[in-house]
């Protein structure tokens, strides 16, 4: 019985959720794209998060010149008695709209025009519009 | 008496879980930016039922985001909240996600 949920914890392993976050999903959802990053840790040494990084360029590369909406971001962990395997998948849609530089929004207000210091919005602060 | 209560307990445990535990709220952007009323409300939730820890994936997660998608099938989802939650029951849980947004119809 012991040896059998030894054995059930090395391959399978418990994997739970760690958070889950969803961005606006567009209409348009013919070209999916996905990008995973993973690092097994040992005992719990772990250095830094860097493995996270490659993410975004990973998706972003799928979608050159277009918008990545829609982006469910999981992040889990699978544990195996005293390794740890964290995980990283985003899952999205790449669509190639034509508001992905921002469009006439963002050039609405004039550089010589008085604004808040509070409420000022750039041209950096206007989010492209999702189709 | 004493195994009654007993058993009680442990079916009360069992069926109603002790502790209902929410871990995470994620709220995105409402992007585009159109009145509420434009909208209408679309929801979906998945649940995974956890005996002792054992479980080797988590694509309820995936599941409550094509359910959430199915809702809206040609509009833009917007304004999505995710909550990601636990019940808690005897030697066991139920891991739950839910989705809410609002679906906005394609400008005609």
């Amino acid at each position: 019985m012991k040896k059998l949920f030894v054995a059930l914890l090395l391959v399978n392993g418990c994997t739970h959720i760690n958070s889950v976050s969803l961005t606006p999903i567009p209409s348009q959802r013919s070209q999916p794209v996905r990008a995973e990053v993973s690092r097994t840790i040992f005992l719990g040494f772990n250095f830094d998060n860097d493995y996270i990084d490659p993410l975004v360029d990973d998706l972003k590369r799928q979608c050159p010149n277009g918008v990545v909406s829609g982006i469910l971001t999981k992040d889990q962990t699978t544990s195996y008695l005293i390794v740890f395997t964290k995980r990283v998948i985003a899952t999205g849609y790449c669509n190639n709209a034509r508001s992905a530089n921002a469009g006439p929004r963002a050039n609405r207000r004039q550089p010589s025009s008085v604004e808040s210091t509070v409420n000022s919005e750039s041209a950096m602060d206007v989010a492209p519009e999702i189709n | 008496m004493k195994t009654a209560a007993l058993f009680l307990t442990a079916a009360l445990l069992m069926t109603t879980g002790c502790a209902h535990s929410i871990h995470e709220v994620h709220v995105s952007d409402f992007n585009p930016g159109r009145s509420l009323k434009d909208g209408r409300r679309v929801k979906a939730s998945t649940e995974q039922f956890v005996v002792l820890g054992f479980t080797g994936n988590t694509d309820y997660v995936d599941d409550a985001y094509k359910k959430l998608m199915s809702e809206c099938p040609t509009g833009v989802i917007t304004g999505i909240t995710t909550q990601f939650s636990t019940s808690l029951g005897f030697f066991s849980w139920t891991n739950k996600i839910l989705m809410q947004g609002l679906c906005l119809a394609p400008k005609g």
